[in-house]
């Protein structure tokens, strides 16, 4: 019986062995990158995904992609450029793909709604790596200046006022909620607004603050004017002025005629 | 002497006449020009002047003030919040608030009605901002406990805590925004329920050890919160404002005055090949805005999509032609029974070659060839021969899964 162990284990070890792919394909990295406005609502989106060493042997790659509406498909390609048959699902919201003699592959495609909005001018957006294999890093491009908030995996941020751009470049695996608001300078001095009574007074002085709002509102009786009307007032004013004065000197000069006759 | 007084009467007349008749077109093309500038006589920049905000809607200047207090009476409660957790941006965007209705109030009272409202519209987005400075109060709280060494079952529960004060602070927004006659919306008790149980399981998850689930859940629950708040701040513009929709609401305030530098730089990293297009797009001034440069990608993907498929048809028929003829090859039962069938190997290839075509024209996926492969294979060799097995190990499977939240509506 001792005789049969070793050979069990022997040929347990072989069958496993020739069920295991001789060259098992790994990712090394997937880099995403996504260009998206959050005021146009749309964007692309780029998965860089790079393997270890070349495929040599074929590789079915499924890849979960960041819903959105509106989705559509640019192009699936090998890293070297060469277009790459797919089928995306749009039910699972994934794309699969077949690839060969590759060192890794490009998906590029645009959506919408990647983001959802939290309130007028912010937006949020989730995001879980866990379970992409390899190292992982997203970078967000956006047009427009945004104040980032990002809990769970760390972003770095960084804000170009000569382009107007705002970037944000997060690295590893976890969960992410990012929020975009529209940019304030938090670093600036504050100049405290006159209504406020205390920014820093509880909900009792609240009442308090509203009700001096709320005097004031009462303080724009119906005055709502359009505003065409006021500035294309004093050219009228001036020219009425200056027709007045002619008339009237006309006039005068007609009363001093009659009076001499 | 009379003669020309009379003259000089009649002259002032003329003159009169002459200068009335040139005020009339004069005084018109005042209105004309006020009515080209209304449009800048209704922005208000914000946001270092990348965004102007400009209501594309018919809007009284009460409705905006209405919104504006009950926007900072809802948010107040959150601000102090934020305040007290030392969310400095917190205590900022509130003062920029005040400052806005300030401004608004004063232009209204020097009869400037029209941008006093989109001041007052502009104090109100401010105010509505205190809901995203949420985050930065556990991101805080987190940050500061970590670098003060504590357990991530302190932390988890720091979270749970946190989450429920902010539960208390959106059902105070809420009694204050019922005591302003506003409605709150139905899907508000749903989202807090949800958070609730969220919050709920965190905190059984963490009395069981299980410490990353348990935060996990304490922070969803936590974000379910402030979407809660998030969704009955909104609810206020779209009552107040008398808008059609949330999903849009940004369309009918923003204008972005991005320009061409902004969106070069932006789309620069786009792949090779399709950023040279787009630049080019760019800088021609064809594509101004981000959704013109994404609608002209979308040309392109249809462009290019008939070249591309016939490039990857190519490519897939000779991977599948070299993975089926491979497969075989290495099967002594395949071997043999196309040997008995078939004249030559070039006879099989073309067999094979055909199947793959008529499936890739098609447009079958790989997946669906592969299987008339296996039943062509598995016909020819009176079902000795199993191909999808014998292709389990020569094709590796990969799966990259990226998880992700879609929510396009609360």
């Amino acid at each position: 019986m001792r005789f049969y162990i070793p050979l069990l284990i022997l040929l347990a070890t072989i069958l496993l062995a020739s069920t295991i792919p001789a060259e098992s394909q790994q990712v090394s990295s997937t880099n995403i990158q996504i260009t998206y406005d959050p005021l146009a609502e749309s964007g692309i989106v780029v998965y860089n995904i790079y393997f270890e060493q070349p495929a040599t042997t074929p590789v079915n790659l499924t890849v979960t992609l960041i819903p959105g509406s509106n989705m559509t498909i640019l192009n699936v390609t090998s890293l070297e450029g060469v277009p790459l048959p797919y089928y995306y699902d749009n039910q699972s919201n994934t794309l699969s793909t077949l690839l060969n003699n590759t060192s890794g592959v490009v998906i590029t495609y645009l959506a919408g709604d990647l983001m959802t909005m939290l309130v007028p001018g912010s937006y949020y957006m989730t995001l879980d790596t866990t379970s992409i294999p390899g190292a992982v890093s997203v970078d967000f491009n956006i047009p427009g200046l945004y104040n980032a908030s990002c809990i769970g995996l760390k972003c770095s941020t960084i804000l170009d006022f000569s382009s107007n751009t705002t970037e944000i470049h997060v690295e590893g695996k976890g969960s992410l909620i990012m929020t975009l608001t529209l940019y304030t300078p938090f670093t600036l001095p504050v100049t405290t607004a006159t209504p406020t009574t205390s920014s820093t007074t509880a909900t009792t002085s609240l009442v308090a603050t509203t009700s001096q709002y709320t005097t004031s509102t009462t303080q724009v009786p119906g005055t709502v004017q359009s505003p065409g009307v006021q500035t294309s007032t004093p050219p009228v004013n001036l020219l009425t002025i200056i027709v007045a004065v002619l008339l009237v000197g006309a006039v005068i000069i007609l009363l001093l005629v009659r009076k001499r006759a | 002497m009379k003669a020309w007084l009379s003259t000089l009467a009649a002259l002032l007349i003329v003159a009169g006449l002459v200068v009335s008749l040139s005020a009339i077109p004069l005084a018109s093309k005042g209105v004309q020009d006020v009515a080209t500038n209304a449009e800048s006589e209704e922005e208000v920049d914000i946001a270092n002047n990348t965004v102007a905000v400009r209501p594309a809607f018919n809007l009284t200047f009460e409705n905006a003030l209405k919104l504006a207090y009950d926007v900072r009476n809802v948010t107040y409660p959150l601000f102090q919040w934020e305040i007290s957790h030392n969310v400095t941006a917190a205590n900022v965007t509130l003062n920029l608030g005040d400052n806005f209705l300030d401004k608004a109030l004063n232009l209204s009272s020097s009869n400037e009605t029209r941008r006093a409202t989109v001041m007052a519209v502009v104090a109100a987005i401010h105010y509505s901002h205190a809901v995203p400075l949420a985050y930065p109060v556990v991101g805080k709280t987190i940050d500061s406990l970590f670098n003060a060494n504590a357990t991530s079952g302190d932390i988890t529960s720091a979270v749970i805590n946190l989450a429920q004060e902010l539960k208390s602070i959106l059902l105070n927004a809420v009694s204050i925004a019922e005591a302003r006659n506003l409605t709150i919306p139905s899907s508000l008790d749903n989202i807090t329920a949800i958070g609730d149980k969220l919050i709920a399981n965190a905190q059984s998850n963490l009395s069981a050890g299980n410490i990353t689930l348990a935060f996990r859940l304490a922070m969803s629950g936590y974000h379910t919160y402030v979407k809660a708040y998030g969704l009955l701040v909104t609810s206020i513009f779209i009552q107040d404002l008398q808008l059609p929709a949330r999903h849009d609401i940004g369309v009918f305030f923003f204008h972005e005055k991005i320009g061409r530098e902004t969106l070069v730089k932006v789309f620069e990293k786009l792949p090779e090949g399709l950023k040279e297009t787009v630049i080019t797009k760019i800088e021609k001034g064809e594509a101004n805005e981000t959704g013109e440069v994404v609608e002209y990608v979308r040309e392109v993907a249809l462009m290019w999509s008939i070249k591309a498929k016939e490039l990857a048809n190519d490519y897939a028929k000779s991977l599948l032609e070299n993975l089926t003829l491979k497969t075989v090859n290495e099967s002594d039962i395949a071997r043999v029974a196309i040997f008995m069938k078939f004249r030559s190997e070039g006879e099989f290839r073309e067999a094979i070659r055909q199947i793959i075509l008529n499936g890739l024209s098609q447009n079958k996926t790989v997946s669906q060839i592969l299987n008339e492969l296996s039943n062509y294979l598995g016909n020819i060799t009176n079902g000795k021969f199993d191909f999808r097995m014998s292709l389990k190990d020569k094709i590796q499977n990969v799966s990259i899964e990226v998880g992700s939240q879609a929510e396009v509506e609360h």
